[in-house]
């Protein structure tokens, strides 16, 4: 069987290049100064390009009556907009621009990548050829970059709302002074906790989107071009999970520290009387 | 068996016991998710919410892995 699909595969596959996994880090294309500008930078640049043209294309005609397109793009926005509102609790709706920005350039690249011929164009370097564009995500440099953002957003906004008793919550000086051994343990648990994060975050994407190229090379070679189509689809299912749980990590992390932790009911907070009497668990 | 044979041999055997764990989890998870929305289907959105959120926790365990294959497979010499 698999003979046969090769015989059949073995008119298509010359107008492909030799399928090969990417290595693991990106290759250097250029250098400005001291800046060494890498495949996937470029292709971090063209994703922003496009997101630019998508930006102006959905904002050229703005009507009071929306037409199809219109009406499309607004519903993709409010949508996103009240799911940032309703998972994001008070903060929601402040963090929606943090939520939206990251899913949609995260997804624009990952699509990008998925597109046949953006990781076909070749360029030479000596015996060896390499991708002009390469996938941002499958670089670890970008996911990294990505989850240091998230992670000093996290504590900055944890400081805005708590003051500098936020730092409390990781070395507990007043659990110490006060003789409870245990709440300072804990507190250094929570530290490593944090700087889980990063490397949950990071990894996630990363793994994820450069496994599905390792895949897609993978089958490719075994395969051929028709037989990559499934793992194709499946690919772009992983890159709206993956750009989507990032989005919301980012948002549901940042909305816990901004919760205050006095309940506001207690203390008699204007505007707590409109919401309907919740019993706390 | 030599060094190269014992890191293919080990990149495979991490990604499949990673795997394994990632596995009950998402299952435990997505399983307790829809007794919960055919109890109270009212309540799916919110369900579906923690739920994805669960999954993604335990597909994180399986990413470690599958980051020590990889590195197993392209970084290790």
């Amino acid at each position: 069987m698999l003979g046969t699909a090769g015989v059949l595969m073995g008119g298509i596959v010359p107008f492909f290049p030799e399928p090969k996994a990417p290595p693991i880090k990106a290759e250097p294309v250029f250098q400005i100064g001291p800046v060494v500008v890498t495949n996937s930078m470029l292709g971090a640049i063209v994703a922003f390009i496009v997101v630019l043209l998508l930006i102006r294309i959905a904002t050229r005609k703005l009507e009071e009556r929306p037409g199809k397109f219109q009406a499309g793009v607004e519903f993709v926005v409010g949508g996103l907009y009240n799911f940032a509102k309703g998972s994001g609790g008070t903060t929601g709706a402040a963090l929606f621009p943090l939520f939206a920005g990251l899913l949609i350039w995260l997804l624009v690249n990952n699509w990008l990548a998925l597109i046949p011929g953006f990781g076909q164009i070749l360029l030479n370097n000596g015996n060896d050829s390499f991708p002009l564009f390469r996938a941002a995500n499958a670089d670890f440099n970008n996911t990294l970059a990505l989850a240091l953002m998230v992670f000093f957003l996290i504590h900055i906004y944890g400081v805005r709302t708590h003051g500098i008793r936020y730092f409390a919550e990781f070395i507990n000086i007043p659990a110490l002074l006060k003789g409870r051994i245990i709440d300072f343990v804990v507190g250094i648990f929570h530290t490593i906790g944090e700087f889980a994060k990063i490397i949950s975050l990071s990894f996630r994407l990363f793994a994820n989107i450069y496994g599905g190229e390792i895949l897609i090379a993978v089958i490719l070679g075994l395969a051929g071009p028709l037989a990559v189509i499934f793992y194709g689809l499946e690919a772009v299912v992983v890159a709206v999970i993956q750009a989507f749980i990032f989005g919301l990590l980012a948002l549901i992390y940042i909305s816990l520290v901004s919760e205050q932790t006095e309940h506001p009911r207690e203390r008699g907070e204007p505007g707590s009387h409109a919401q309907p009497h919740v019993p706390t668990q | 068996m030599d060094a190269h044979a014992a890191q293919l041999l080990a990149a495979g055997i991490a990604i499949g016991f990673g795997a394994v764990g990632a596995g009950i989890g998402i299952g435990n998870v997505s399983g307790k998710a829809v007794e919960g929305i055919s109890r109270q289907p009212e309540l799916k959105n919110d369900l579906q919410q923690v739920m994805i959120l669960g999954i993604v926790f335990c597909e994180t365990v399986a990413i470690y892995a599958l980051v020590v294959a990889l590195i197993l497979l392209f970084v290790a010499k």
